[in-house]
């Protein structure tokens, strides 16, 4: 039981976001085949009338909004950042490299504790027995063709 | 019962000792977000084709049932299911993980798995040729109630809200129709970015969901990953065996569930836990306790997965229909060893058969040793590794994951999409589970919903098409009775709160 209700604006910003995009599928869905558009019809009216329901049931009936995340959002962000950056410069760059930046960054990102020479010498170990050891699996146990991109 | 002269000759050194490497290899394999059970039996399939036609299909049944079981490690202990399969673990799993549980609920886990997958292959050495034409008379009718009774789980699922539940679920089911549609071939909501023509990969947008917001999550806090109450001694075998001889009704349940959803073809392991689990929360004392660590979802879910092996094969040998993707690759290895499936294979090849079926049992009954072990190893490393060296390892893994799937950068690039995208929704108090659970079985509710609707009206009757075959009336039966159950219970627990 929620001891101090109050209204959920995120939960209804995210029903108005949910509308909007029920109210574009459904017009998207106008140059399909009647078989083809019953379906993504019938769910983007259904969300569109879920989403007005939340709407309406959070502004008469106020409720305990989703819990707000604790800790950095720097990191958070960062982490975003350098997984949007290795999936998109993955093609391009090529495998070994974007991973090795990638791992890099996100231990860096991750870390807490203070960086010590031994620390640095024993993550750059493990680092390259993760990379290389996953690398091995799958190139070459896995025969998965890793793409390699302009460097590797 | 066939004779013991097949059970003798599926326990040779030689089998034995395939059916080990065979459930190590798969347990791996499958603890790997993104590798399915199908792609372990690919990778693996050109090592059998050297062996005896008996022996090699004991080393793949071993792959096939370790790789089912191995999804539920990454599934507890980083909230991504190793494979679609392990899904509905993650409910339960993970909680149990986070709370400080995550040896035992790798234990229950591995419990489940076993009985599992003995009741599978109980009921493929028993009852295969009836079951089979069980399989045949589930059209797509059916199939359309059996997804929208996998989709009632969403009740379950919300947190806190249920209308929450419903708009992620409609959201899922919306992701679920972008793409070339399987009936009719319209290109919907593509655009101009053609990578979307063959949709939303499920496997991508699973570990984007499940795997990408706990990453996002775990470098905000200097916390460690998961809590340790105690110290890891053992397997706290004991304690999950209590567990599963007190659930035993659950997983005798949840079993023959999963046998039956993997005797339909094309249904799979992953409908299979989700209507298990379903099941498993419906007819329970406090269905409020299912999704917070509640080790009877666990039992469920991987009893379910892995009895799905033995009943994905009766179709396959019988029928010659494929009942999972990795029953289809088995198929091709069976081809190649020129073994003709069909009504007769029992008659005409029941030496291979019925050896290959005793070796499926061998192979179950040595993943409870194997998976221990490798259970608890993982576990522990899972608990040890700094998170500055755990998060970069999980981030490599979902990146090579969702790559090898198809050997696609574009399905990495989505997997990280969608997970950015998950995690922005769950600050806005939309949760991953009702979106997958759409995405999952949207496809299988249109082309059931369209097909079905199509026979109809070739009839004359396309609404009463839905609501007059007998399997398709138990179905909605058993949906309106999972829909109505935490009702009813909610309101006699109001008219005696002593019952609290």
């Amino acid at each position: 039981m929620n001891e101090n209700p109050r209204r959920d604006i995120p939960g209804i910003a995210g029903s108005v976001v949910f509308i909007i995009v029920g109210i574009l599928a459904f017009w998207g869905a106008r140059d399909f085949s009647p078989l083809g558009s019953v379906f993504p019809r019938t769910m983007a009216v259904a969300m569109v009338v879920f989403a007005a329901a939340y709407i309406a049931m959070a502004l008469l009936r106020p409720t305990a909004p989703a819990a707000m995340p604790v800790g950095s959002p720097w990191r958070r962000g960062a982490v975003m950042v350098v997984l949007i950056a290795w999936a998109f410069l993955l093609g391009r760059v090529g495998f070994l490299t974007t991973s090795v930046a990638a791992y890099t960054a996100l231990l860096i990102i991750a870390n807490y504790d203070r960086w010590t020479p031994r620390m640095a010498v024993i993550y750059a170990v493990v680092g390259a027995l993760v990379l290389g050891g996953l690398y091995w699996v799958f190139h070459q146990v896995l025969q998965v063709p890793l793409p390699e991109g302009l460097l590797l | 019962m066939p004779g013991i002269e097949f059970l003798l000759a599926a326990l040779t050194p030689y089998n034995i000792l395939l059916a080990v490497a065979g459930v190590v290899a798969g347990t791996m394999i499958g603890a790997l977000p993104g590798l399915t059970a199908t792609m372990a039996i690919a990778v693996l399939i050109p090592f059998t084709f050297g062996m005896p036609p008996a022996s090699g299909l004991i080393a793949l049944g071993a792959i096939y049932t370790g790789a089912i079981y191995g999804g539920a490690y990454s599934a507890i202990l980083l909230n991504t299911p190793g494979t679609p399969s392990a899904i509905a673990t993650t409910f339960d799993g993970y909680p149990m993980a986070k709370r400080g549980d995550g040896d035992l609920a790798v234990t229950l886990a591995c419990i489940a798995s076993v009985m599992g997958g003995l009741v599978g292959a109980t009921f493929l050495l028993l009852l295969a040729p009836p079951l089979a034409r069980f399989a045949l008379a589930f059209g797509p009718v059916e199939y359309f109630w059996l997804a929208v009774f996998g989709l009632s789980l969403i009740a379950s699922l919300s947190e806190g809200s249920l209308l929450k539940g419903l708009i992620g679920g409609a959201a899922g089911l919306l992701l679920g129709t972008v793409g070339l549609a399987e009936v009719g071939g319209d290109i919907r909501y593509v655009g101009d970015f053609n990578a979307l023509l063959g949709g939303f990969d499920v496997i991508a947008a699973l570990i984007g969901l499940y795997c990408v917001p706990v990453l996002i999550d775990l470098v905000a806090t200097p916390d460690p990953h998961l809590k340790l109450t105690h110290q890891v001694a053992g397997f706290r075998l004991r304690e999950a065996a209590s567990i599963a001889w007190r659930s035993r009704l659950n997983l005798v349940r949840s079993s023959v569930i999963g046998t039956l959803v993997g005797i339909l073809p094309g249904a799979g392991g992953s409908i299979a836990s989700l209507v298990s689990y379903s099941e498993a929360r419906r007819v329970a004392k406090d269905p409020r306790r299912f999704g917070t660590g509640e080790p009877d979802g666990i039992l469920a879910t991987e009893s379910a997965n892995n009895a799905t092996v033995g009943g994905g094969f009766i179709p396959t040998l019988v029928l010659g229909i494929p009942g999972t993707p990795a029953d289809a690759v088995i198929l091709g290895a069976l081809l190649v060893q020129g073994i003709r499936t069909g009504p007769t294979l029992f008659l005409q090849q029941g030496q291979i058969v019925y050896t290959f079926i005793y070796g499926l049992f061998l192979a179950t009954v040595l993943m409870l040793p194997i998976g221990l072990v490798i259970g608890r190893y993982a576990f522990k490393s899972i608990v040890n590794i700094p998170k500055a060296v755990l998060v970069p390892s999980v981030a490599m893994l979902t990146i090579l994951g969702s790559y090898a799937v198809n050997n696609n950068v574009e399905q990495v690039q989505q997997m990280v999409m969608i997970g950015v995208f998950g995690w922005v929704a769950a600050r806005f108090g939309f949760t991953a589970s009702p979106i997958v659970l759409g995405l999952i079985l949207g496809t299988i509710a249109e082309s059931g919903f369209v097909q079905g609707y199509l026979i109809g009206n070739a009839r004359g009757q396309p609404i009463s098409e839905f609501f007059t075959r007998p399997i398709s009336l138990g179905i909605i039966a058993f949906t309106l009775l999972g829909l109505a159950y935490p009702l009813i219970t909610a309101r006699k627990r109001k008219r005696s709160p002593s019952d609290e």
